[in-house]
C-alpha cells in the first residue's frame, strides 16, 4: 500500500504540473464515469463523453460545473440522510387526526364527545347545520349515539377538491358553547369544536406524511443551504436557520397548540411564513440561540427522541464511533432490589454509559419525545421550592412533579432532589452540559479535530468504498484546514490519486 | 424508530420516596479502559485506491433513464424501481437505515426487468439514439461490430475500441440471437440487455 | 418440488469444517421468525401483571405499573386473558391465540437483552450473536439453518421486512429479500414483455462464457446472483404468491388469514407467503415481519396503537399455525406441517415496567419470546421476570424454572437451541450458550 503511494507520488513528480490531469488519464473513462456517478447520480451524457475524450482529460472546468451543479448537491443530501436517518413516522397529533368511513371523513377519537359513543359516525345524508356547521337536527341512535350526517368541505391540503366531512367535525366555531378555546387543546373534548375553517386544525393520514416529510427535509435543506454558501461544513451543526414548506408552516401555525406538551412554533406566530399548504417552496427562519444546527431541529429531535438517542447518533454520524457491548457483557437486570437509575454506577452498564450520560446531557433542556425547549429562566437547574417541597413533605406543585426530582425510587438519587430532572447524576463540571447545548460538545470536537476527521472519513468512504488509514485522513484534514467547506473536501478527493487511479 | 438507552428501574426506597436530608453523592466509579464500551466504527481492509461499488437504484434508474434517451421503467407516475425500493434494499431509515449496494439476486432480476424493457423502448422510439450506423437492420459483421462499440460506449462508457475482446462476444451474441429469432430488432435489444445487465454497468 | 428431508451441506464447505456433531440428524423441521418490530410490551400481551394487585398505589415499591387503565379499546374484564393451560395467561392483546394454540405455546419470559438500541438489538436478535456495534459478528441464525437444512429448496431463506446476514456461507443459503408478497410474485415472474426464449437462451451462454473468465470473489459473487435470479424464474414458482389469483389455493387462503370482511392485514399476508413458502416446497425458513410501529415512547402511541398493533401480529400467527396443522406435510394425511415447523415470535427487546413521563414506554433489557410448533414442548411458561422491576430471573435450562443457579436466557441461548432442536449437539454458531432444553419436545 505504502509502496503503491510512493509509485503514484512518482508519476505525479514525474508527470505533469497538475497531477489529477495527467492521472487521469490512466483510465480516463472509468474515471469520468465514477465521478459523474458519485457526484451527480448519473453517467456522463454523451456529449461530455465525448468533450472529455476531445480533450483527454476532465477539465477543471467540468468538474466545476459538476461541483456546483443541483445534482451533486442531491447526491450530498443523500449522503447525509445516512447519517441524520431523518425519517419521521411519529403519530403526530392522534387526537386532531381525520379517518375516513363510507368516503366520509370525521374524527373516530372524538366520536364519544361529539356522538356520545365511541367510533360513532355520521351517517351517509347531508346535514341540516348553521352557519358554523353547527347541526340543526339529527337521528339518535340504538345505541344512544346520535347521527348528523356530513357537510361539504374544501380542506386546505386540497381546496380544489371538497370532501365529505362529518357535520359536527367541521365546525367552525374559535370558541365552545362553553367558553374553551377549540384552537387548543383544551376544545378536544368539547361537543362543539369541530376542525375550523377549511378544516385547518385537524390532519389527515395524507397530510401527516406531508408534515413529517417536512420537518424530515429540513435536516437537509441545511445542508443543501450549507452546500450553496460554500460555508463551513460546521455550519450544519451550528446554524440557527431553519427551513420550512407549506406543510410544515401550517403544522407549526395551526396544529402545534394542540399538543403543547410535546410541540411548539419554532418561531413566533407572526415569523411564520404565509404559504399555502401544497406550496414546496422553502423559507428560510431564523431560530433562537437554543438552537444548534440540525441537532436541535425538530426533525432530529423527533426521529431520535431520546437525548441518549440524540447523542448516540450524533457520536456515530459525526464522531464515527458506537457504543459496544464489552466483551464481559451487560449482565442482566436482575434481583430483588430495585437497580440504581443512575447508569454510571450499574455494573456492565458504566462502560458505556460513564461517557453517554454527560453526553446525552448536551440536550438536556430539551424535552424527550417533543420538540420544545426548556430555558434556565424558566426551569432553573436547580430550584430551592422544589428541593423544599421534596424534602419537608408539603404537596409539591404540578410544575415541581412534572420538572423537578422531587421523588426518590432508589437512594442514589437523593442527592439531585430539587434538580430539574436531566441534571440527576451529573458531576465534575458535566452539571453545565445541559445550558452548553449540542454545540458544547460539538467545539470540542472541532478542537481535537474528531469532528474533521470523521467529515473527512464519511466522505472518503462514500466516494472511495473503503477506508482510508489514519496518517492519510490526517494528511487530508491538515490540507484543507479549519472551517474547510464540504465542496473543497469532495474536491479534495475526487482528484486524489486514490480516485482517479481506478479500480484494481 | 427511536433509540433509547434507558433501563427501567424499579425501587424499594426504604423511606418511601421521600428524603429529609440531601447528601453528598457518592463518587462515580473510575471507568478502567478496558471496560469501555466504545470502538470506533470497525475498520474494513484498508487498500490504496478506489473501491468498485455497485450503483444504487437510483443511479441505476437514472442512468439507464439517460443513455436511452428518456424511456422509464414503470409508467408516468412511477418508475418500477421506485416501486421495488423496499425489496430492493434502499432505506427507509426507519427500520433499515443502509442501503444495500450489493450486486443482489434481487437487483439483477429486476435489472433484468428493467433492462428489457427499456431496450425496448429504445430500439422503438422516433429519432432512436440506440443505432450509430447508418442501416439499422444491416447484418454485415463491420455493422454489427461498429454498432455494438457504439453502444458499449453508451451504456458502458467504455472507449471506443472495436480491438476489445468483448467486442467478440456481443457481436457473437448478436448472431446467435438473429439466427434464434431471425430479428435483427429482437438481436439488438439481446445485446442491449447484455450490456445493461453486465457488471461493466452496475459496477464502477 | 422439494421432499421432506434436506440435503445435507459437504464439509468442505462450511467455514472452519464440519464434525459429524456437527449435521443436523433432524432433517424435516422448518423454521418461521415472526418479527414484530420496535420492541415489544411484555405486559400487553406475553408478560402481564393482575392490575387488582400491581396499584397505582403500588408502583413505588414495585416498580411495575401496568397502566392498562389508561388503554384505550380494551375492556376491564379483558385485561389478563387465561388459557386451558393451567398457570399461563396473558395480557389484553394476546388475541386468538390465547384460546386456539395455548398447549402448543412456550413463553420465554425474562429473557435478557443486551443491547436497547434497535439496529444493534435487531441484529443481535437475528444472528443470536451479540453485534460489534452495528456490525455483525456472524450470520442469520435463518442463514445458518438455511445452510444446514436447505441446499434442497430453491429460495432456502426467505426474509420479508427485515435485514438477513451471511458471514461466511455459500450465496445460496443468503436471505433472499422480499418487501412482501407481491413484490415476491414480481420477482419470481418474468417481466410483462419478457424476451422470447431464443433471445433467453442466446443470453444466457453469453453470460455463461463471461463467468468463464472470472478470477475475483466479487465477479463469483454477481454471477452466482446472476444465476439464482433466472433459476428462480425459470422454476415457475410466482404462481404460488399471486394474490390475485381466482383459482388454486389462495382464495382459500385470503378467507382463512381474513377477517369476516375479508380484509388482511400486512401481518395476514406475510403468514400467506411462508405458508405457501413452506408447504410448497420453496424455503425451509422464512423470517416475515408481522406486526409494526410497537415503538410507542409517547403515551397516545402506547394507549391506542401498541396493543392492536401486538394483536395483529399474534392473529396472524394463530391463522399461520391453524393453516398449517390442517396442512398435509407433504401429501402425508396422518402427519402435519406444524408438527415440523418451529414458529419464533420475537421483538428486538421489551419495553419498561413503568410508564415515562409520556405516558408510554421506553425501552428496556428484559423480553419475552413466544415459540410454538415442531420440536417445541408447548404448554410451558420458561423462565420469569420478578415483580420488583420486572427484572429477570435465573432460570434452570433444563426444567425452564427460575433457579438461583439458573442462567439468564439471551438471544445466544435461543440460537443455540434452535441448532439442538435440529439434532446439532455442538456450539456451530459459536453461540457460547448451553441450549434451552426445558423448550424442545422429547429432549
Amino acid at each position: 500500500m505504502r509502496g503503491s503511494r510512493l509509485i503514484l507520488g512518482a508519476i505525479f513528480l514525474l508527470g505533469a504540473s497538475d497531477p489529477w490531469v495527467d492521472a487521469s488519464t490512466q483510465d480516463l473513462h472509468g474515471y469520468v464515469r465514477a465521478l459523474s456517478l458519485d457526484l451527480r447520480g448519473n453517467v456522463p451524457t454523451a456529449a461530455e463523453l465525448e468533450e472529455v475524450e476531445e480533450a483527454a482529460e476532465v477539465t477543471e472546468s467540468l468538474l466545476e460545473s459538476w461541483l456546483y451543479s443541483e445534482e451533486f448537491e442531491e447526491q450530498v443530501i443523500a449522503q447525509h440522510r445516512e447519517m441524520f436517518w431523518n425519517e419521521l413516522e411519529v403519530n403526530l397529533l392522534p387526537k386532531r387526526k381525520l379517518s375516513k368511513r363510507d368516503g366520509i371523513y370525521f374524527n373516530n377519537n372524538r366520536s364519544r364527545y361529539t356522538r356520545d359513543v365511541a367510533h360513532s359516525h355520521c351517517g351517509d345524508f347531508e346535514a341540516d347545520v348553521d352557519e358554523m356547521n353547527r347541526p340543526l337536527s339529527w337521528l339518535t341512535n340504538d345505541d344512544g349515539s346520535i347521527s348528523e350526517g356530513y357537510v361539504i368541505v374544501s380542506p386546505y391540503w386540497d381546496p380544489d377538491n371538497p370532501i365529505e366531512v362529518c357535520a359536527l367535525d367541521a365546525q367552525l366555531n374559535l370558541v365552545s358553547d362553553t367558553g374553551v378555546d377549540c384552537t387548543t387543546y383544551a376544545g378536544y373534548e368539547e361537543p362543539t369544536c369541530g376542525c375550523g375553517p377549511d378544516l385547518k386544525w385537524c390532519l389527515d393520514g395524507g397530510t401527516e406524511t406531508l408534515i413529517e416529510q417536512a420537518l424530515s427535509k429540513d435536516l437537509t435543506e441545511r445542508v443543501r443551504a450549507m452546500l450553496q454558501s460554500d460555508g463551513s461544513y460546521a455550519d450544519l451543526l451550528s446554524s440557527s436557520t431553519m427551513y420550512l414548506n407549506g406543510a410544515s408552516a401550517h403544522f407549526f401555525r395551526y396544529l402545534t397548540p394542540y399538543d403543547d406538551e410535546v410541540y411548539e412554533r419554532p418561531v413566533p406566530l407572526e415569523d411564520l411564513p404565509e404559504l399555502d399548504f401544497a406550496d414546496e417552496t422553502w423559507t428560510p427562519v431564523t431560530l433562537g440561540s437554543e438552537h444548534d444546527g440540525v441537532l436541535t431541529a425538530p426533525g432530529w429531535l423527533l426521529r431520535h427522541q431520546t437525548n441518549r438517542g440524540r447523542a448516540n447518533r450524533f457520536y456515530g454520524a459525526f464522531l464515527c464511533n458506537e457504543f459496544i457491548v464489552p466483551e464481559t457483557g451487560v449482565g442482566a437486570l436482575s434481583g430483588t432490589e430495585a437497580p440504581t437509575p443512575n447508569l454510571i454506577r450499574r455494573p456492565g452498564c458504566l462502560g458505556c454509559h460513564a461517557r453517554l450520560e454527560p453526553w446525552a446531557a448536551y440536550w438536556g433542556r430539551w424535552t424527550e419525545a417533543a420538540m420544545i425547549y426548556r430555558p434556565q429562566e424558566s426551569y432553573p437547574a436547580f430550584s430551592e421550592d422544589c428541593y423544599d417541597c421534596a424534602t419537608t413533605g408539603v404537596g409539591c406543585t404540578d410544575f415541581c412533579e412534572d420538572y423537578y426530582l422531587v421523588e426518590t425510587s432508589h437512594t442514589d438519587q437523593r442527592p439531585y432532589l430539587g434538580w430539574y430532572m436531566t441534571y440527576a447524576f451529573l458531576l465534575d463540571g458535566k452539571e453545565e452540559n445541559p445550558d452548553l447545548g449540542p454545540l458544547g460538545w460539538v467545539e470540542t470536537a472541532q478542537s481535537d479535530g474528531s469532528l474533521d476527521e470523521c467529515a473527512t472519513r464519511n466522505t472518503a468512504r462514500w466516494l472511495l468504498n473503503w477506508e482510508e488509514d489514519e496518517s492519510v485522513i490526517e494528511e487530508w484534514v491538515s490540507e484543507l484546514g479549519d472551517s474547510f467547506s464540504y465542496r473543497d473536501l469532495v474536491r479534495r478527493l475526487v482528484t486524489s490519486p486514490e480516485y482517479w487511479a481506478g479500480v484494481p | 424508530m427511536i433509540v433509547w438507552l434507558w433501563l427501567a428501574c424499579a425501587s424499594t426506597d426504604p423511606d418511601g420516596g421521600k428524603s429529609t436530608v440531601a447528601s453528598d453523592p457518592d463518587p462515580t466509579p473510575v471507568v478502567e479502559e478496558s471496560e469501555l464500551g466504545e470502538t470506533t466504527i470497525e475498520r474494513e481492509v484498508v487498500v490504496d485506491r478506489r473501491q468498485l461499488k455497485r450503483m444504487t437504484v437510483a443511479q441505476a434508474r437514472d442512468s439507464m433513464q439517460r443513455i436511452s434517451g428518456g424511456i422509464v421503467w414503470g409508467d408516468e407516475d412511477e418508475s418500477k424501481w421506485d416501486a421495488y425500493a423496499d425489496t430492493l434494499g434502499v432505506a427507509d431509515y426507519q427500520l433499515r437505515v443502509e442501503s444495500d449496494r450489493s450486486p443482489s439476486v434481487m437487483f439483477q432480476k429486476f435489472l433484468d426487468d428493467a433492462a428489457t424493457a427499456t431496450c425496448r423502448g429504445w430500439l422503438e422510439a422516433a429519432d432512436s439514439s440506440f443505432y450509430t450506423i447508418d442501416v439499422p437492420d444491416s447484418t454485415e459483421r463491420e455493422d454489427v461490430r461498429s454498432n455494438v462499440v457504439g453502444l458499449r460506449w453508451q451504456i458502458q462508457g467504455k472507449p471506443k475500441d472495436a480491438s476489445a475482446g468483448i467486442i467478440d462476444d456481443y457481436e457473437a451474441l448478436f448472431f446467435k440471437a438473429h439466427q434464434r429469432t431471425d430479428s435483427v430488432e429482437a438481436a439488438w435489444q439481446t445485446v442491449c440487455v447484455a450490456m445493461f445487465t453486465h457488471p461493466d454497468f452496475f459496477m464502477y | 418440488m422439494a421432499t421432506a428431508g434436506a440435503l445435507l451441506p459437504s464439509a468442505a464447505m462450511w467455514p472452519g469444517g464440519l464434525s459429524a456433531k456437527s449435521l443436523p440428524s433432524i432433517t424435516d423441521r422448518y423454521f418461521i421468525f415472526a418479527y414484530f418490530s420496535g420492541g415489544w410490551d411484555g405486559l400487553l400481551a406475553l408478560d402481564p401483571r393482575d392490575p387488582s394487585i400491581f396499584t397505582p398505589g403500588m408502583v413505588a415499591s414495585t416498580g411495575i405499573e401496568t397502566g392498562y387503565a389508561t388503554l384505550k379499546a380494551v375492556d376491564a374484564e379483558e385485561l389478563l386473558i387465561p388459557t386451558a393451560v393451567e398457570g399461563m395467561t396473558f395480557g389484553p392483546f394476546i388475541g386468538d391465540l390465547a384460546t386456539t394454540h395455548a398447549d402448543k405455546l412456550a413463553v420465554i419470559r425474562g429473557m435478557s437483552m443486551e443491547a436497547v438500541a434497535h439496529i444493534a438489538a435487531r441484529r443481535h436478535a437475528l444472528t443470536g450473536l451479540r453485534p460489534s456495534g452495528t456490525s455483525v459478528r456472524g450470520s442469520s441464525v435463518a442463514t445458518l439453518l438455511s445452510y444446514l437444512l436447505g441446499e434442497g429448496e430453491p429460495i432456502p431463506n426467505l426474509v420479508a421486512g427485515l435485514s438477513s446476514f451471511n458471514v461466511g456461507h455459500p450465496l445460496w443459503a443468503s436471505g433472499l429479500p422480499a418487501s412482501g408478497i407481491d413484490d415476491l410474485y414480481q420477482a419470481l415472474s418474468k417481466p410483462e414483455t419478457p424476451m422470447l426464449d431464443g433471445q433467453r437462451d442466446a443470453l444466457e451462454a453469453f453470460f455463461a462464457q463471461q463467468e468463464a473468465k472470472i478470477h475475483t470473489d466479487l465477479q463469483s459473487e454477481i454471477y452466482g446472483n446472476r444465476l439464482i435470479a433466472r433459476s428462480l424464474i425459470d422454476q415457475d414458482l410466482a404462481q404460488h404468491f399471486d394474490t390475485d389469483a381466482t383459482d388454486g389455493d389462495m382464495p382459500d387462503l385470503l378467507a382463512h388469514f381474513g377477517d369476516a370482511d375479508g380484509n388482511l392485514t400486512d401481518g395476514g399476508y406475510m403468514a400467506i407467503m411462508a405458508a405457501q413458502a413452506l408447504t410448497k416446497g420453496i424455503s425451509r425458513c422464512v423470517t416475515i415481519k408481522v406486526a409494526d410501529g410497537l415503538d410507542s415512547h409517547q403515551g397516545s402511541s402506547w394507549q391506542s396503537e401498541h396493543g392492536p398493533y401486538m394483536r395483529e401480529g399474534f392473529d396472524s400467527i394463530s391463522a399461520l399455525a391453524s393453516y398449517l396443522e390442517t396442512a398435509p406435510f407433504f401429501g402425508d394425511a396422518s402427519d402435519n406441517w406444524l408438527n415440523h415447523t418451529t414458529i419464533v415470535c420475537f421483538s428486538e427487546f421489551g419495553r419498561g415496567a413503568e410508564l415515562n413521563s409520556n405516558g408510554g414506554r421506553d425501552h428496556n433489557l428484559i423480553n419475552a419470546m413466544l415459540m410454538l410448533g415442531g420440536g417445541i414442548k408447548g404448554g410451558q411458561i420458561i423462565g420469569g421476570t420478578s415483580d420488583v422491576g420486572m427484572q429477570a430471573l435465573p432460570t434452570d435450562l433444563s426444567t425452564g424454572l427460575p433457579s438461583d443457579e439458573g442462567a439468564f436466557i439471551g438471544n445466544n441461548h435461543i440460537a443455540r437451541t434452535l441448532l439442538h432442536s435440529i439434532g446439532i449437539e455442538e456450539d456451530v454458531g459459536d453461540f457460547r450458550e448451553p441450549p434451552v432444553l426445558a423448550l424442545l419436545d422429547g429432549v
